[in-house]
């Protein structure tokens, strides 16, 4: 197992200023299985990390940890210093972690810009008074934040657009990723989590979901973010650092040449040399 | 009497109720189990099953049949649990069948139309069916004493009768094979019909089951009030509802522990607390509340992770 | 000229026509005392239905001539309202069933706030009217405390109860609350049956009838030469409640609250991890629809003077489940044409009046397997008005260029 070369400096009372998310020790368990294993990560800020693993090793659950979905039994985690441990998940993604989900998880039957608008509601103002009494300010807010879920469609799929008043039921799959990702976005988080985002999808369509994310990468001067992904040549394209997790244990880390030459990370996906 | 023997009153008293809630409670949570479905028309097949046992009595006392009470039992035991289960697949295959896909307040609405349907329909046909109505008494109707405590032969008799149906429905569940099948089913719908289990004829089964033990508890509630009414089936509905919930939704055992739980918790109130007769099923329902915010698996119930 | 006037004046007259033709049916519904009525309606709304299912392009065409003139609608449509007790000057018995038909539908936007918008299934709406009723009679009877403050009371302790169980409500989902809701209902019954400070099974009597600033409600109303039951009093303060919660409740569909409840309906874990504080929000719709509910309630005991448990019951807070079922669940409109529908219907059906309920049931069995999303379709969010609003106080772009650049695109 790696050793954290950033705990050493914090042991010293150095506080790295470049990290904008990191883990203690993050360890669950569900019954006697355990599902994350001690893991200590981190991400530097406007980092793209890398998250593999063969199925089973606890990458999701680790997202899930992370959100606030499940309470770690050992360990903690912090998001610009503050520690995340115990707080509920809406706190989590008000502090800024967002997140898209393994199976894409859209309200098919609200609109496309619906679905979108929640990644920002919470920085609304106007609620309950308002929206009976004080229109006009509802208005205003609605608009404004309509504009920019419209600029993020712009980027992605000029056609969602136009569509943008449809039930998102009516999008084909590549396209409610898309979604997934713009609602994440929205609320410019500080750290997002993009949980196999490619899966499904044909090569053509990964290769501009990969375009996608780096022009977004570009145009919000890079929002750090972990993703999860099966497809080597997404990470390859997208990823500076990987993480591999195995059984809950994190095997390897490093850029994408020097983890895939990894032994134990091979051992792990393509099981012993005979 | 001693403190003692007050508590064994209560609690063979509150077996007994607790006795007719689970066998309603455990065709609660068989529905719930195979269909994924609250089948809130269960508390009227429950009254069905009843009114069917007097009619077919009837019958026979018209037909001039004089027979031995233990004959005329059977025969409207079983009378009653051939045509009330057959009600049931029909009703299943009618109304609960398209709306299984549905969510489940969907289903659950479904059902309950469904009840009062049934539950009107006795009620206007049954000749001045709002009206209670006797029922026969075939069971002895003296009691004995141990010490203090009065225990009816009847009680004895119709608790005999719950235990023999839950004990054959655990048998029929677990031995044989279309108790496998309801159980693939009740984990797994899809798997089960990949294995080649005919997934109609397991839920019209269960349904079968279902309404069959509601008959018999039905009819063990006119043997022992020996007097049954049209709207006795929305009661006993809620509360086999509540018995099923708290035992573990689709746990069998579950719904016999919540039945019996719900029995001894009325009598026990009704007894025990000051107000408590009146106010007995508050109280229990007052449980029935605290489980479900604190305990909502049951009992018995497992916790279940949902997937993110 | 003239031709271009007749044109525009061709859409709002056509618009009155048909709010003037559908309105007469339901007036000739009611007071049509044969039952033949019903059968001879049924048969023209279902080959009305019919034709507009053949021919798609003559429902889209009067749905556009119905948007381009909102204005004419609304203004038909308060007309309407306004003149029914005059329709119903002879027959105060059915003024009565049309007031009791908005307090159901005050009551079922309360339910609807819970049940279609945020997805929590209240079946013990019965037992939260009770309380509204009985709040607003004891306090009546008890303290004589005048309705204008009897009834926002009623409101306020249906609210505050719904707090009380706030450690259920948000612990339990789905099936589980129904039951949880069911226990309260039969709860709530058993002890206003029982306990002697509400009246036990007699219930309340002579609650004081309603009275506002030395106005009695109880007289006749006159207009002019005109004299209206008595009812008309009612009709007219209720149509006010009923419009305001209507208001209220589609203005909260269309705003920030509208679709933070919708997601937490469609998929709490996504509005959880969106921001959304699931348990806050269920807290205040929970809190918020059973004031409604309570409201309705304790305008009720003013009503009749009158309230005794098994009025509550359980079928009760069915009755008001389905109607937000079967009218269209986070659906207004339809939620009031649900609320008429099964509160007249089976009073004109009184003379088969025995069936009532076996006919309710079948047809709650049946419309739900044959249209489980309500009457009307659901209409997705559309901040389309909210847009124009703010463009439009930009100054910038008149309305009609919004209209304009709304068609083109």
């Amino acid at each position: 197992m790696d050793t954290n070369p950033s705990a050493a400096g914090e042991i010293l009372g150095l506080v790295p200023v470049d990290r904008v998310f990191w883990t203690d020790n993050l360890s669950i368990s569900f019954g006697g299985l355990v599902a994350v294993e001690r893991v200590n990560m981190q991400v530097s800020y406007g980092e793209i990390l890398g998250l593999i693993g063969p199925n089973g090793s606890g990458k999701t659950t680790f997202f899930n940890i992370i959100t606030g979905l499940y309470t770690p039994s050992e360990g903690d985690f912090f998001l610009e210093g503050d520690s995340l441990l115990g707080k509920p998940p809406h706190m989590i993604a008000r502090k800024g972690i967002a997140r898209t989900f393994q199976m894409s998880r859209l309200c098919l039957d609200l609109s496309i810009l619906d679905n979108v608008l929640i990644g920002i509601h919470y920085r609304q103002k106007s609620w309950l008074l308002d929206s009976i009494l004080r229109r006009r300010r509802l208005a205003s807010e609605v608009a404004g934040v309509r504009e920019k879920a419209l600029q993020l469609f712009r980027v992605f799929n000029k056609e969602l657009v136009d569509h943008a008043g449809e039930p998102a039921g009516s999008l084909p799959l590549i396209d409610r990723r898309r979604v997934e990702i713009c609602r994440a976005m929205l609320g410019e988080p500080k750290l997002l989590l993009l949980d196999e985002p490619s899966a499904g999808m044909n090569p053509e369509e990964k290769e501009e979901l990969m375009k996608d994310i780096r022009t977004i990468q570009g145009a919000s001067n890079g929002i750090s973010t972990i993703i999860i992904e099966h497809d080597m040549a997404v990470i390859k394209s997208i990823t500076e650092r990987v993480i591999a997790l195995n059984y809950g244990c994190r095997i390897a880390e490093g850029t994408f040449d020097k983890v895939s030459r990894d032994p134990e990370l091979r051992e792990a996906y393509l099981g012993k040399q005979v | 009497m001693s403190a003692l023997e007050v508590l064994a009153q209560q609690v063979i008293n509150g077996l007994m109720l607790g006795m007719m809630y689970s066998i309603v409670g455990v065709g609660f949570t068989l529905y719930f189990g195979v269909l994924d479905i609250i089948n809130f028309s269960h508390g009227e097949f429950y009254m069905l099953g009843a009114f069917i046992a007097l009619i077919l009595n009837s019958i026979a006392g018209a037909a001039g049949w004089s027979v031995s009470p233990i004959f005329m039992l059977i025969y409207i035991f079983l009378g009653s649990m051939i045509l009330t289960g057959a009600v049931g697949v029909v009703t299943q295959r009618l109304c609960v069948r398209p709306v299984s896909k549905a969510p489940m307040l969907i289903s659950l609405l479904v059902t309950l139309g469904l009840g009062i349907a049934i539950r009107e329909a006795v009620r206007i046909f049954y000749p001045r069916g709002a009206d209670p109505k006797h029922f026969p008494t075939f069971l002895p109707t003296d009691s004995f004493k141990l010490g203090h405590v009065i225990i009816r032969y009847d009680s004895l008799i119709i608790f005999g009768m719950g235990v023999v149906s839950i004990v054959l429905t655990s048998l029929v569940i677990n031995r044989t094979k279309i108790g496998s099948a309801i159980r693939a089913v009740a984990q797994d719908g899809e798997a089960a019909m990949m294995m080649g289990v005919d997934l109609d004829r397991t839920v019209d089964i269960t349904f079968f089951i279902g309404s069959v033990l509601a008959a018999v508890a039905g009819i063990m509630n006119g043997l022992y009030y020996r007097t049954i009414m049209f709207n006795m089936g929305g009661m006993a509905g809620v509360i086999g509802f509540s018995a099923a919930v708290m035992g573990g939704l689709g746990n069998v055992y579950g719904a016999i522990v919540g039945g019996m739980l719900f029995g001894l918790l009325e009598t026990f109130c009704a007894a025990v607390l000051p107000f408590g007769a009146e106010n007995k099923r508050v109280f229990a329902f007052l449980v029935v509340i605290l489980f479900m915010t604190f305990k909502p698996t049951g009992i018995l119930g497992e916790k279940v992770y949902e997937r993110v | 000229m003239a031709k271009e006037k007749r044109k525009s004046l061709m859409g709002p007259v056509s618009v009155l026509a048909l709010e003037a033709i559908v309105y007469g049916l339901f007036v000739a519904l009611l007071l049509v005392p044969t039952i033949w009525i019903i059968a001879a309606e049924v048969a023209l709304v279902g080959g009305i239905v019919f034709y507009l299912w053949r021919r798609p392009s003559s429902g889209k065409r009067i749905g556009e001539l119905f948007n381009a003139h909102k204005k004419t609608v609304w203004v038909g449509i308060i007309v309407l309202i306004l003149t029914t007790p005059f329709c119903m000057a002879y027959s105060p018995y059915w003024l009565f069933i049309i007031i009791t038909a908005g307090l159901f539908t005050i009551a079922a936007l309360g339910l609807n706030l819970q049940l279609g918008s945020t997805g929590m299934v209240n079946l013990a709406g019965a037992a939260f009217y009770a309380i509204g009723a009985y709040t607003a009679g004891l306090l009546a009877l008890n303290w004589s405390w005048p309705p204008w403050l009897t009834i926002p009371a009623g409101a306020v302790v249906a609210g505050l109860f719904s707090i009380l169980l706030f450690i259920p409500i948000f612990k339990t989902t789905g099936s589980y609350l129904a039951l949880v809701t069911i226990a309260l209902q039969f709860m709530v019954v058993i002890l206003l049956d029982n306990q002697e400070w509400t009246g036990g099974p007699q219930g309340l009597r002579n609650i004081p009838l309603f009275s506002i600033g030395g106005y009695s409600f109880t007289a006749n109303l006159r207009i002019g030469p005109l004299e209206l039951p008595f009812y008309a009093n009612f009709y007219y303060l209720l149509v006010l409640i009923a419009a305001a919660v209507a208001i209220v409740c589609h203005r909260l569909y269309q705003s920030w609250v509208g679709l933070t409840l919708s997601i937490i309906r469609d998929d709490e874990i996504v509005a959880k991890t969106s921001g959304v504080s699931v348990v806050r929000w269920k807290m205040t719709t929970f809190a918020l629809g059973n004031c409604f509910i309570g409201l309705a309630g304790a305008f009720y005991s003013h009503l009749v003077g009158f309230i005794s448990p098994p009025t509550f019951s359980f079928e009760r807070s069915l009755l008001l489940a389905s109607i937000v079922i079967l009218g269209g669940m986070d659906n207004v409109m339809g939620i009031i044409f649900g609320a008429l529908l099964l509160i007249i219907l089976p009073e004109k059906l009184r003379v088969i009046s025995d069936y009532r309920f076996l006919i309710y049931g079948i047809v709650l069995v049946i419309m739900l397997i044959l249209r489980p999303k309500g009457l009307f379709p659901f209409k997705v969010r559309d901040f389309a008005d909210l847009v124009g609003m703010a463009r439009k106080k930009k100054g910038k772009v008149p309305w009609t260029r919004i209209l304009q650049r709304r068609v083109r695109s």
